[in-house]
Parts: C-alpha cells; structure tokens; sequence
C-alpha cells in the first residue's frame, strides 16, 4: 500500500434486500484515493453514488469489504472513535435538505465544531457564510430560505471544521451556474490546501474541476475517459 | 453562540409551543393532584397523631348519647355544654383497669353578650389530676400552679398571652398558648376548675344570662388506664357498671375520623395513580411521534458526528425538562391552592387538620419533582435508545 494512500476501499460492497431479491447497490468497489485528490462521480440515477459516500463516510455498514482511512480499518472503530471520525475528518454535503430547521444559519454552520468538541470559532463561521454568499442571511431560519441558499448553508456547513475529506453528493443540483462555479472555485481552494474532494454530480461539465473522474455503473466505479 | 445540548433542546421545545405547553399541562396537573392529596392525608394523619399523644387519655367517660357531641368536641372543638354528676368520675376511679382519672367540666360562652369575649369553649380541668394540660404547664409554666382566674388557650383562639379576656362577667388572664394539634384542643380555652365554679357562682350577678351548674356536676372523666389494661375493655367495664354512661376510647375516636376518610383517600389514591399512568403513557407516545417526526434531524446530527449518547441525552433531556417543568409548575401551583384553600378545606372536611413539618413537606417536594423528571425519563427511553442506535443513513432515509 502506498504511504500516501488516505482512502482505500477494499471490495466495498452494499447489498438492499429489495422484496424477495437484492439489490448490490455498492458491487465490489476497490479505490485508493491520495491526500489532496479532487474525484468526480458521475452516473445515472439510483445507481449507487449516494449509498457509496455514505460507506465512506461510514453513515452505513458495507455487506462486505472494508474501508481503511489513514490506515485504520473504520469497522474498529466504537461510536466515540467514530463520531470523533465523522466530526474531524469528514465534511459530508448531502443530496437532499440536511439543515436543522430550529437552528439559525450560523447556527447550523458551526454545529458539527460542537461535536467536534471545539469552541465556535464565530469569526469563521460567518467568514464561511460570506464565502458561500450568505453574509447577509447569517440570522435567518432554514425555512425562511430558498432551495440554493439552503444548500449552500450546507456546504459551508461541510468545511466548517476543515475536513480532511469532502463527499459532496450533488452539491450544486439546485443552483444557478455563477453560483455552482463559485461553490466549485472553493472547493477547489480547500483542495489546493489539502482537502480531499469527492464529487458526485449529474453535470458532466464539473468533471473538468477533477483531478479523475468515474461513472458508475452497476454498482462499480468505471473510469471516466474524459479525463484519464 | 450558546450552541450546545441544553440550547438545541430549548430550540426544540420551542418549534411546537403547544405540544409542549399540552406535555406540560399533562405533568403540572398530575403532579399538582398527588402533592394536595399527600399533604391532605398527611395533615389528617399528623394530626391525629399529635393531638392523640398531647390529648393523653386513653378513655372519656360522658353521658349516654353524647358520643357524637364528644367527638364534635375534641376533635373539631365545637362548643358542648352535657352534665352529669361528680360521683361518676370516683366510681370511675375505682374500677379495674383504670389508672389515673380527670374530670373536666364544658361550658359553652355566648356569642352575642357584653359579658362574654365571645362563643368559646371552655374546658374547667383539675390542675391537680389532670394530665392533658399539665405536662405543657410543667414544661412551660415551670411548674407554677395556675391561679384560679388564668387559663390556657388553644392555638386558634386568637390570644396573646397577658391578654385579658372575659366570660360570663368574670375576667381571666392569658397565661399560654398551646401548640398547635389540628384537634378541638386548638378551639378549647382551658380554665382552671375552681375559677370556673367561681365565673359560675358569680354567673347570676355578672352575667346576661346565668350558668345554671351545680358545683356536684361534671361533664367528662378522662381516664389513664394502668399498663397493660386494654381500652378497650376497660370503656366496656366502664359502661356496664356506672349507669347512664357512655366510654369512648380515644382509638374510636381516631377510627371515626379515619374512617370518614378512608374511601375517599382510596378513591382519590385509584385516580391519581391512574392520571400518572396516563401521564406516562401520553408521554411516551408524544415522545415515539417526536423522534419519528425528528428521525432525518437525528440521523443528520449523527452523520455530522454527534455521539449516540448525544443523540440519546437530547431526546431524554428534552422529556426530563418538561416533565421537570410540569412537576416543578404543578408543586407551585398546588402548594400557592393549597395554602390560600387551606381553610375552605378544612371547614369542608370537617377535620382536624395540621400541615407536615417544613422538613417533610421539603422531602415531598423533591420526591414528587424527581418523580416528574424520573417518568419523563422512562417516557422517553425508548424511542431515544432506538433513534440513537439507528445507522445515520437508514434514519435519513427512512426519515424522509
Ligand atoms: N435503505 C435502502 N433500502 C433499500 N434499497 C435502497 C436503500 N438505499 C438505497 N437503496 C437502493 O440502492 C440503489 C442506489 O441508491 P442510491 O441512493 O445510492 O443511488 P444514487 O446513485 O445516489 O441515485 P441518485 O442519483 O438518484 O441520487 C437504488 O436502487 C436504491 O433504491
Ligand atoms: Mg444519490
């Protein structure tokens, strides 16, 4: 295994019952990805993109395989060690509305340092607002919000505790193209500072943001010849 | 930012402010209920059990027919005036069983005369074979023997000691006030034997109306029985030797009281336990919808790193405090009912009636409010451990 190797996916496999068959959601994917990579994942609906960030981010027990961060199998892991994972290392953008309706804006933004066991750095947090073009929207409640400005609170939600790990899953589906350009030069920010970048998206235009690119099909991850 | 646990269950309590005020309601009235109908039985209990070992006799002779009035009379302190003669307490005295003996004499005061303070009764004791009001005067008075024209008064009489107070024309002094029993003793004004055949006497001459009592008649014979001797059988002797009289154990007394109460307390005791049950079981539903309602929330928090127990205290927290508030709400409002009530209901009870010591009215207090926060716990432990040991991603999805 290569040293630099941060994520490494061994055989991962996800397996629904669906009625009286199965569906392999996740069929046997084996993946190394490196510290600092920038991946994009395309592929057609319900195919199996969503189901694997959720391994990655372990939000759900692969059927079979392993996943290893750094090296650490994450099936060691208690719920301390792995929440501790979840809330350091990860920065997870969902697919549909994730926000917390009781909380503000800035609330939600800086909700996963408290779980991350850190004081809110309030400076950063509204930094990050104004960075996803929310500076003037710091106050307001999720419901007082429109679809994109909603998703954005997310993302910046995602980077408040400068993941290690981005899996964004569709994260601009809801917005204008000035406003998906922009989140995309941040991403690519962060990544250019280290953060590893995993994208699943239905535009194939942002392939072009990757430093590789999938399709995924059937459940395994094919390389997109676009950009390898 | 105030982020943290308690804030984001504040937040929550706050996005259905019915539901909420409704769990709190639920737990306010249970627990208000429980605290009124524990101090009630207590008070009642308390004192019996006070006036019991104050009043010290274990028999009370009286006239045939005049248990009723008796009863009226000790425990309520209602005003009495029955006769009959001296003789008896001496015939008393001598049967087997009996140890010491005490004659009092009632006297009834008038209410609408310049010669009287008011409508009181007035207990005549002997101060030297007494032995309800003496121990207070041995512990009190030092032992001084009382003079003729001063007297005890009960803890409801409304006088200060050194007052001076008048009856059927005869001035007394106020020498003590006794503790108070939740018994007739409270309403009784104690006046020593011989003043009271002297305001008698003088009645005729003093008085808008006089006292027509011969000297040779009493009205009750306390009785001591000798260790060992049941009451009981003792009151039985009693009433068929001495001719036209009636022995009422002190445990008879306290029986009628209880009694009075005893289907009513088990009535109200039935209902409270039900109103709990239904509480608890309102609750945990409520809290089953909740963390169905809140599953996606849940699972996202967990997805951002939020610990099972995290997850898990938050929907407990949020139970504990609305129970806790509901408890903490209905102790207030009870106690605030109880306290401005508390002579409506003891007119309505008919009752003696002595609230429990500061003391014990704390420990039920903390008792009753752990209970509160307790229930919300067990309401809610369910649906919390559930949701906290569901994947992150199957509470997302299902939530959805
Ligand atoms: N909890 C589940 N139980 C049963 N089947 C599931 C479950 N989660 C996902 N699936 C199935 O697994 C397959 C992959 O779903 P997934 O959400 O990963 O697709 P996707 O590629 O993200 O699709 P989309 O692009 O529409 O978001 C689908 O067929 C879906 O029905
Ligand atoms: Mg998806």
């Amino acid at each position: 295994m290569n040293m630099d190797v941060q994520i490494s996916l061994r055989g991962l496999t996800k397996v629904y019952p669906q009625g009286a068959t199965q569906v392999n959601a996740v069929d046997c994917v084996s993946l190394d990805v490196c510290a600092g990579d920038f991946i994009v994942i395309t592929g057609r609906s319900g195919i199996g993109k969503t189901t694997l960030l959720s391994l990655i981010g372990r939000l759900t027990e692969p059927t079979a395989g392993e996943i290893l961060i750094d090296g650490v199998d994450l099936k060691s892991l208690d719920d301390g060690a792995l929440s501790n994972f979840r809330a350091r290392k990860i920065g997870f953008v969902f697919q549909f509305a994730s926000l917390i309706p009781t909380l503000s804006v800035l609330e939600n933004i800086a909700l996963p340092s408290l779980f991350a066991g850190q004081a809110v750095d309030e400076k950063r947090t509204l930094e990050l607002a104004r960075m996803v073009g929310l500076g003037d929207k710091w106050s307001s409640y999720p419901p007082q919000l429109s679809g994109g400005q909603r998703r954005r609170v997310a993302i910046a939600r995602a980077l408040i505790n400068r993941p290690a790990i981005l899996l964004a899953d569709e994260p601009t589906g809801d917005l204008d193209v000035d406003t998906e350009r922009e989140v995309l030069d941040l991403f690519r920010a962060f990544n250019r500072q280290g953060m590893t970048v995993i994208l699943v998206t239905h535009n194939p235009s942002l392939i072009a943001y990757g430093k590789r690119a999938f399709r995924m099909e059937q459940g395994t991850l094919m390389p997109d010849q676009g950009l390898t | 930012m105030k982020l943290g646990l308690p804030y984001i269950i504040l937040q929550n309590l706050k996005r259905k402010p019915y539901r909420t005020a409704a769990i709190v309601l639920c737990v306010l009235i249970a627990t208000g209920v429980l605290f009124a109908a524990t101090v009630t039985m207590r008070s009642i209990q308390n004192s019996l059990q006070v006036g019991l070992e104050r009043f010290g006799a274990d028999v009370i002779v009286v006239p045939r027919g005049q248990q009723v009035t008796t009863q009226e009379a000790f425990i309520a302190g209602q005003p009495t005036a029955f006769y009959m003669d001296a003789q008896i307490a001496k015939h008393a005295a001598a049967q087997p069983g009996v140890g010491r003996v005490a004659a009092q004499v009632f006297v009834q005061t008038l209410s609408n005369a310049k010669c009287c303070a008011g409508e009181f009764f007035l207990v005549g004791f002997e101060p030297g074979n007494d032995f309800t009001i003496s121990p207070w005067l041995t512990t009190h008075l030092h032992g001084r023997a009382l003079q003729p024209d001063e007297i005890i008064v009960g803890d409801r009489i409304l006088l200060e000691p050194g007052e001076t107070v008048i009856f059927y024309g005869s001035y007394f002094k106020v020498v003590g006030v006794l503790e108070p029993t939740g018994m007739g003793i409270d309403r009784t004004v104690f006046v020593p034997v011989e003043g009271l055949r002297q305001m008698i006497a003088a009645s005729p001459e003093k008085a808008e109306q006089p006292l027509t009592i011969a000297p040779n008649q009493i009205s009750a014979v306390l009785i001591k029985v000798t260790p060992g001797a049941k009451p009981s059988e003792v009151a039985e002797v009693i009433e068929n030797k001495i001719h036209g009289v009636q022995a009422i154990t002190t445990t008879q007394m306290i029986i009628a009281v209880t009694k009075q109460f005893a289907g009513l307390l088990n009535i109200i005791l039935a209902v409270i336990a039900m109103l709990w049950l239904m509480a608890l079981v309102t609750i945990a539903l409520i809290f089953t919808l909740i963390v169905n309602e809140r599953q996606r929330e849940l699972g996202l928090l967990r997805a951002m790193g939020a610990r099972q127990g995290f997850v898990f205290r938050m929907i407990v927290g949020e139970a504990m405090l609305l129970t806790g508030a509901g408890g903490a709400l209905g102790l207030l409002v009870s106690a605030i009912l109880f306290y401005a009530l508390q002579g409506v209901l003891e007119q309505n009870l008919q009752t003696p009636f002595l609230l429990p010591d500061p003391i014990e009215a704390i420990a039920l207090v903390v008792f009753l409010l752990g209970l509160a926060i307790v229930s919300g716990a067990l309401a809610s432990i369910q649906p919390a451990l559930r949701i906290s040991r569901l994947e992150p991603y199957e509470a997302i999805r299902q939530g959805e």
